[in-house]
């Protein structure tokens, strides 16, 4: 079908009330959408009229009156079966033909893995560089990581989900997919860059310098229920010429100076174990404090007794069965623990050292980043953490941060 | 005891009835236990409008209290840093909202929309119109509102739980108990995994609740389907049955099908939840999108179950107030049962974004579009029964026209979201709120609304106030157009369902929604008022409308066992045998003309 003359026909005005800013390259949304608002205005409006004019026309006079008239007119009957039945074929097509459009992605996109968690988004670009939580350029806040994205150039996203299900919604892109966990989904979309609307932002170069990049500003939504912080699951897409984006993505790698590691290990306390291990010695009843219990010496477990060190908590993360915890009053805390695979070495380390900080047995660098650790060989490098097709190991989509450490970890970075 | 309040009626042929204890159903018997015990489907009828009706002031407690945390729930500050310190956009806010909607969405579909018109206009109406005595089951029908009241508990206990958290939940150190009182409940009404098996305790007591309040809509379908089948008067067919009856038996056929999968999705999802066994949940091999495929197995087709009733109530207003035939009965009569038919293939639309593949993304597209035809049909009948009619504008007929305009709105921004690539954008939008309250809340509720005024004489004998009918009618319908028309334009505009805060862009229409929603509620106070205030109302006659539907064959409120004479069936939509009697202000019949009276039978 050539809809060449309902683009210009029905979108060139209307769009604008229902629709935001077309970022896209390739709008395959806007015309069919408001050629059936057309639609559905004129038949309101045909029966709306119809029904308020024989309202009035056909009031009854008398209270004694009943009408006569015909009870049915088959042929009547089936025009207005069969007329709706033709305008419902032409959406059905229209819709169609531009949804496989939008659901197979062109050859050779440029790949971007998006997982989403509860309550963000963490995206990996082609080199295995996580994006990480920086500011609303508006008002200068924290927020969720944001996409970096080319303009002019097919962007496929490939979708998965750390938790529950989430969904990808770009409104000035006009696409949308879901996140759902065991799965898989893509999504692509081609930006079209504006230069009209486009924002400068400055970017710290190799040498030392600045240099100023023009970017679009979109909204990224989750629009499926995801619990309690679902509606600030929000962000923003920055869309940059190619050129820009290049240097957008040098300056990228350049700051990032690593988060400290006690602050990324608070976080993932903060986050996925707090609701079990307390950290001012309370609940011990049901779960082990972490107060002052790195370092402890002849820490009773099930398997004997420990000094709690690195390779203790190592393996009660891993593999929380193997030495389960003793209790205060005597006996071992339940095999109750799921093992925390998702978890990469950097962040354990994290963990290691939040603990160290609450322990008297212990002391922790308030500065140290993974970077200055020196360890031996086997904390060395960040296994898993180049991969950015490494679809099934899960370990890079491992976000590190939270909603409520944003502010101080925004400047923080993989490595 | 002035003359006017003499319990004096009139009959169907206008002669003077003085009602007498034990003359009609109401004060047929005394004592709570003739109500609780009772068989009698118009004291069913009325004991489930007063639940019902509590269950839909209770939703709308939560409507409100959402549509006012989303009035200042603008998102200034995107994840503010102090946000956790604020009252706006906090955690805590974020969780009261989310738990607001849950129970708004939940009470209203299982409790309200689902039950309002057959459980309360269905077990009045259905038997009176088809003269009967009763339902076919009486005892199943009693028991059919005991599942409701059970269902109902359930759901309560989500209720009460969470006013006990409330008052104890704070300070250090809670009482241990607190952990085994349900609290809380986030998942919105569609428990979609695997949020829902993540959840506490609560979403276990709201399946449970659901499946309890599933086997009432069961066994009411089966009641209605045995009734229509067995109990049809001498004279009445299939194609001079009154077509809410038609309507009534469609949505039977789809309540004793889909719900039973709606009972089996949620034991499942009960016990994915207690147990593990590994269905929906991905880290044990589960697919969370099958649970959306059962869920809306039977969900979409319940959509059918709210209004396919109310279609059928509008048929008969529609036809009773234009004093004429309705128009095409046997196409109003096949696109109901078409509408049920094609209710059950259509679910896949709920999931299009959810990567399903695009071959059955296509298929569903196609066949949710086939439902337009029979409700165009329907609402292209309504039209042409008011073209060359006698038509009188009553409280009920402005409903029923009220009813046209928002359920055509409904089901033609039903097209955007069956449309392949623009339900990809418009999928959990705000777009997608305002169309399915279109078609669920506005048409349901006013086809209810409508049906309640309409048949208000028959139930209590009384007339409302007709003045004030209209008057809250207009207020009632501008407040549901201001509240939902304006989401239409906030979904394509992008905003996101289920937010407790947004962005500064959407401000205006939330707004917007927010204040008409307030003047909804003004309307819907100001219909109580006025349905209850008629208990001192003139005292109807027992045809005030005309109809010649079996119902108004009798007197009105009808007496324990319905009819004098065994009514016999005739065309429910000729109502010329009708004349109207200015002293009563209702219509009476010339008794020769009533083929049901022996004792006036004309000559053969």
């Amino acid at each position: 079908m050539d809809t060449t003359l309902f683009n210009t026909m029905l979108t060139q005005n209307l769009a604008d009330i229902w629709f935001p800013t077309d970022g896209s390259a390739k709008n395959y949304v806007d015309a069919p959408a408001i050629f059936i608002l057309w639609i559905c205005g004129i038949f309101l409006v045909f029966n709306a009229s119809l029904m308020v004019f024989f309202a009035i026309r056909y009031r009854q006079k008398k209270k004694e009156g009943a009408a006569h008239g015909s009870t049915h007119n088959t042929a009547l009957e089936l025009t207005w079966s069969i007329i709706p039945a033709f305008i419902l074929a032409i959406m059905f097509i229209w819709g169609f033909r531009n949804y496989l459009k939008m659901d197979t992605p062109p050859d050779n996109p440029y790949d971007i893995m998006v997982t989403g968690y509860k309550w963000g988004w963490n995206f990996t670009y082609p080199d295995g560089i996580n994006s990480k939580p920086e500011s609303d350029p508006e008002s200068g806040d924290a927020m969720p990581a944001a996409l970096h994205a080319p303009a002019g150039r097919p962007v496929r996203l490939t979708l998965q989900s750390q938790d529950v299900i989430h969904s990808v919604f770009i409104p000035q892109l006009r696409v949308k997919k879901d996140c759902v966990p065991g799965r898989f989904n893509q999504m692509w979309f081609e930006a079209e860059f504006d230069e009209s609307t486009a924002e400068t932002t400055t970017l710290p170069t190799a040498d030392g310098g600045t240099v100023e990049v023009k970017r679009n500003v979109y909204d990224l939504f989750c629009t499926e229920y995801c619990g309690q912080n679902h509606s600030m699951m929000i962000t923003k897409v920055y869309v940059y010429q190619p050129d820009d984006y290049d240097k957008w993505y040098k300056a990228k790698a350049l700051i990032d100076p690593g988060t400290p590691l006690i602050k990324l290990g608070e976080t993932i306390w903060a986050t996925q174990c707090k609701s079990c291990h307390s950290i001012d010695g309370s609940g011990v009843a049901q779960y082990p404090s972490w107060k002052d219990l790195y370092g402890a010496a002849n820490h009773p477990t099930s398997a004997g007794p420990v000094t709690v060190d690195d390779a203790y908590i190592y393996e009660s993360i891993r593999n929380p069965a193997a030495k389960l915890a003793g209790k205060p009053g005597g006996g071992t805390y339940g095999n109750q623990m799921a093992a925390f695979p998702a978890l990469t070495d950097r962040e354990v380390r994290g963990v290691i050292e939040f603990m160290k900080s609450i322990s008297k047995d212990a002391e922790a660098d308030e500065n140290l980043t993974y970077g200055d650790l020196k360890v031996d060989g086997t904390l060395k490098g960040e296994s898993g953490e180049g991969e950015a097709e490494g679809e099934g190991t899960g370990e890079e989509a491992a976000p590190e941060n939270d909603q409520e450490e944003y502010g101080a970890a925004a400047q923080a970075a993989t490595r | 005891m002035t003359v006017a309040d003499r319990p004096i009626t009139t009959d169907i042929y206008g002669e003077e009835l003085e009602m007498k204890p034990g003359d009609h159903y109401i004060n047929h018997s005394k004592g709570i236990l003739s109500w609780m015990l009772t068989l009698d489907h118009k004291r069913i009828g009325l004991m489930y409008m007063v639940v019902v009706l509590a269950s839909f002031a209770l939703g709308g407690f939560f409507a409100i209290a959402l549509r006012t945390q989303l009035l200042f729930g603008k998102q200034s500050n995107v994840l503010n840093e102090d946000k956790f310190g604020g009252i706006i956009g906090n955690a805590e806010w974020n969780s009261l909202y989310n738990q607001a909607f849950t129970l708004h969405g939940a009470i209203m579909v299982f409790m309200f929309i689902i039950p309002a018109i057959p459980a309360i206009l269905g077990n009045f109406a259905l038997p009176l119109q088809l003269g009967a005595k009763d339902v076919a089951f009486p005892r199943l029908n009693l028991m059919s509102l005991y599942c409701w009241l059970g269902g109902g508990a359930l759901l309560g206990c989500l209720l009460i739980g969470g006013i006990i958290h409330l008052a104890m939940g704070g300070g250090e150190n809670p009482p241990a108990f607190l952990a085994y009182i349900p609290n809380g409940l986030d998942t919105g009404w569609t428990f979609y995994t695997p949020y829902s098996i993540q959840s506490n305790n609560s979403v276990i007591f709201a399946t449970l609740g659901a499946f309890v309040l599933g086997f009432s809509s069961i066994l009411t379908g089966l009641n209605f389907i045995a009734t229509v089948h067995m109990l049809k008067p001498k004279g009445m067919g299939w194609f001079n049955m009154p077509l809410f009856l038609w309507a009534l038996y469609a949505t039977a056929i789809i309540q004793i099908l889909a719900t039973p999968v709606l009972a089996i999705t949620l034991l499942l999802l009960a016990a994915e939840n207690m147990l593990g066994i590994g269905v929906f949940d991905p880290k044990l091999g589960g697919d969370p999108v099958l649970f959306q495929h059962f869920f809306w197995f039977y969900s979409h087709p319940a959509v059918y179950i709210m209004i396919l009733p109310g279609l059928g109530v509008i048929s008969e207003i529609i036809s009773t107030f234009s004093r004429k035939h309705i128009f095409g009965y046997k196409f109003i009569a096949y696109s109901s049962m078409a509408i049920a038919l094609f209710g059950f293939i259509v679910w896949g639309h709920h999931m299009f974004t959810s990567g399903q593949s695009p071959m059955i993304n296509a298929m569903f597209s196609l066949l949710t579009m086939s439902v337009a035809i029979p409700s165009a049909i329907k609402v292209f009948n309504w039209l042409a029964t008011m073209w060359n009619g006698q038509i009188r504008l009553d409280t009920p007929m402005l409903y029923a026209m009220g009813f046209i305009w928002l359920f055509t709105i409904g089901g033609l921004t039903g097209l955007p979201l069956a449309t392949l690539s623009t339900d990809i954008y418009m999928h959990d939008t705000y777009f997608v709120v305002a169309h399915f309250h279109y078609v669920m809340v506005g048409s349901t509720l006013f086809a209810f609304l409508g049906g309640m005024y309409y048949w208000f004489p028959k139930m209590f004998g009384r007339m409302y106030n007709e003045f004030w009918g209209k008057v809250s009618w207009f207020v009632t319908f501008m407040g549901f157009n201001l509240t939902f028309f304006v989401q239409f334009f906030a979904g394509t505009k992008g905003m996101p369902r289920r937010y407790a805060t947004y962005l500064d862009e959407y401000t205006i229409y939330h707004h917007i929604s927010t204040g008409g929603s307030y003047i909804l509620t003004i309307g819907l106070v100001m219909i109580l008022i006025n349905w209850v205030a008629a208990r001192k109302g003139k005292r109807a006659p027992a045809n005030p409308w005309g109809g010649n539907q079996l119902e108004w064959h009798t007197n009105s409120p009808p007496p324990h066992e319905n009819f004098k004479y065994e009514p016999v069936g005739t065309d429910p939509y000729n109502y010329h045998d009708w004349k109207y009697d200015e002293k009563i202000d209702g219509y009476v019949l010339d008794p020769d003309h009533d083929p049901s009276n022996p004792t006036h039978a004309p000559a053969h």
